[in-house]
């Protein structure tokens, strides 16, 4: 057997286009969903991921650790860390730095206990193995969460939930494990902390395992910074606060502006040392939001899963502005050709001509004022795909006068695809099927001409942060 | 070309873990073909491999922020498909023992031998390691280096499973060669 062979043979299976992309569209609408109802509740755990996939793929470089003596002397622990490629855990299990505990709780014939624990930063980190007859992760079904297990923080107040990652529960001779990583977002950051949490289900064996967890903060070294960038006449700039060295993690505090205009912007930050070594990012916490005189200022912590090396002398923090602009609506009930134009950039679309047959609605228009050397074929054609028609009644706005998503989403109409017109990459024409008996006129268009902005970020000018 | 490709993907995939849900789209969009038979590899039917598929988006829709490296976005994204197709092979597990799927295969289209066990459906039939090595290396085009770190395996091992699930391989397709020159004969 060879590749080629292979592929001839694979070649021979059909690929049922049609039933891949709607499988698609059906997994990124029941995404789609979950994500919306989280954003809803669950404020300050959007980064709390159930997906037990997902969780193995925390530390992507780091697979094969080498299994050190402290590895060796607690076998469970490390092998947990290990086998869920948990990097923060791993890097202090190995500096001896993570606390074993053995605490139990017992409820429903099943036994929960708590192995270890460990506080760098602002993460937290815990193991735990859950032992009893009824635990199966052959029965999870339908009835419990993809992990295999349910929990919650402090009295489970949604608002006070932190987020985090956590592993998915994984059978092994020594009972059932799991592991999982929770990040403060409070500004204050205690020495002493005591985490509690409350376990409220196994395998879909419900319960209540109360525990409160006792962990204290490694310490840490801050180094304090003024360094600043400023990109003149935007009011944007990235000014530094401290860099706090912890000794798997690093936190780096700032404060960022950005023009009324951007508020839906980003300032995203890249940060390597002197070495070259780049600092893997995790999240950040917005500790508090302000505005003044038109100027939005975010105090920002963002945490980085890797600890800076003992050598380093400095470290270079890029930033990078992406801005956004939230789509753009136009009523179709006009004369063609019609421009619907960027109220804050210069892109636009010209429509040339809108047909109608029944339910079919074809639209032909043209994409103007964009630099293809930034906007790909790939991003135009990305841009032409979601350009939407929605009955312009179903247009939810905000009391800003701004348009609501989340409230409009569920009306919009997709195009099967934009193609291509002859005459150019620029011009397009999208097909949709819209009410049958409704005039065009009664529609509007919805253009993400955000996603072109997004394509088009703008480097402000690098930071040097020294760190002796 | 394929450079530049690659490229435009990476911005694609920044822009999906910023949260763009269209570029999320044409990204999967993008891989589609492969991902679906990928997943028809390890199942050997249509329906399943749909299953694994949706699965496979849903999951991967919800956590794409946490691809900390654009660059690899593709392997997370077969790491993720993987996992999905052990999971319901493992819920199918039961049925299919019970069916046992060679008596099936011979009793039900005793004429129809060749089509039915080809190549693709005795991969259907390893165990999970072996197919995933199988999958990665022969249809993935994946090195052993890369296949490890997906596996999050060492790479001896991931030799080892090539080199036994090829022996697999021709047993199962030799059994059948033989199996058809018996009827023929």
């Amino acid at each position: 057997m060879n590749k080629e062979h292979f592929r001839k043979e694979l070649s021979k299976v059909e690929f049922p286009k049609e039933d891949v992309f709607d499988v698609i569209s059906k997994g990124i609408a029941q995404g789609r969903k979950e994500k919306i109802t989280k954003q809803k509740v669950k404020l300050k755990r959007i980064g709390m991921l159930l997906s037990g996939a997902a969780s193995t793929f925390l530390a992507s470089g780091l697979i094969f650790a080498p299994i050190t003596n402290v590895l060796a002397s607690v076998p469970v622990i490390g092998s947990i860390y290990e086998k869920f490629s948990l990097q923060i855990g791993h890097e202090l299990l190995e500096s001896n730095l993570v606390t074993q505990l053995n605490q139990q709780a017992t409820s429903n014939g099943v036994h929960i206990t708590i192995t270890s624990a460990y506080y760098d930063g602002n993460v937290i980190g815990i193991t735990f193995k859950a032992e009893g007859k009824k635990i199966s992760l052959d029965s999870i079904g339908d009835k419990g969460p993809e992990t295999g297990y349910a929990f919650h923080l402090f009295d489970g107040d949604e608002q006070k939930q932190w987020s985090g990652s956590m592993t998915v529960l994984e059978e092994t001779t020594d009972g059932y494990v799991g592991a999982m990583e929770f990040y403060s977002s409070d500004a204050d950051l205690p020495t002493n902390f005591t985490l509690p949490l409350t376990f409220t289900s196994i395998t879909g064996i419900k319960g209540v395992w109360k525990f409160d967890v006792p962990v204290e903060q490694i310490p840490l070294e801050t180094i304090q910074s003024q360094a600043e960038s400023i990109l003149k006449e935007e009011d944007y700039s990235l000014k530094m606060e401290s860099v706090v060295k912890g000794k798997a993690t690093t936190l780096l505090k700032y404060k960022t502006t950005s023009p009324l205009v951007g508020k839906d912007d980003s300032i995203e930050i890249t940060v390597f040392d002197n070495e070259g070594n780049r600092l893997s990012k995790n999240h950040a916490d917005v500790l508090s939001t302000g505005s003044y005189n038109g100027i939005i200022e975010k105090d920002i912590r963002e945490l980085f899963s890797s600890k800076i090396n003992g050598n380093a002398k400095f470290l270079i923090i890029q930033p990078i502005i992406n801005r956004y602009e939230k789509d753009t609506v136009k009523s179709m009930g006009q004369r063609t050709p019609f421009m619907v134009e960027s109220s804050r950039f210069n892109y636009k679309i010209m429509v040339e001509k809108i047909e109608q047959n029944g339910e079919q609605l074809i639209l032909d228009y043209s994409v103007l004022n964009v630099n293809t050397d930034t906007i790909k074929k790939d991003n135009l054609q990305n841009f032409a795909d979601f350009i939407m028609v929605i009955k312009s009644e179903n247009i939810h706005r905000d009391k800003n006068g701004e348009l609501d998503m989340n409230k409009t989403i569920n009306y919009t109409i997709r195009s099967n695809r934009a193609e291509v017109k002859e005459g150019g990459d620029l011009h397009f024409q999208s097909t949709f099927e819209i009410e049958d008996g409704v005039d065009y006129q009664d529609y509007s268009l919805m253009v993400p001409f955000g996603t072109l902005s997004l394509k088009e970020d703008i480097k402000m000018e690098p930071i040097k942060v020294y760190l002796k | 070309m394929k450079g530049g490709h690659e490229l435009e993907n990476i911005n694609l995939v920044k822009s999906a873990i910023k949260g763009d849900e269209k570029a999320f789209e044409t990204l999967v969009k993008g891989e589609s073909e492969k991902l679906y038979k990928t997943a028809f590899l390890y199942v050997g039917n249509k329906e399943d491999a749909l299953d694994i598929l949706q699965e496979t988006i849903y999951k991967a829709f919800i956590s794409i922020q946490q691809v900390k490296q654009p660059e690899f976005f593709n392997t997370w994204l077969t790491k993720i498909l993987i996992r999905t197709a052990y999971d319901l092979l493992r819920k199918k597990k039961k049925i299919i023992l019970d069916e046992n799927i060679m008596n099936n295969f011979i009793t039900d289209n005793p004429q129809d031998i060749e089509g039915k066990i080809d190549l693709i459906s005795a991969i259907s039939m390893l165990n999970n390691d072996y197919q995933t090595a199988i999958i990665l290396y022969y249809y993935r085009d994946l090195s052993i280096r890369s296949i490890a770190e997906t596996m999050e395996k060492p790479e001896n091992t991931v030799k080892t499973y090539l080199h036994r699930a090829k022996i697999e391989l021709k047993k199962t397709l030799k059994g059948v060669n033989k199996y058809e020159q018996r009827t023929f004969s």
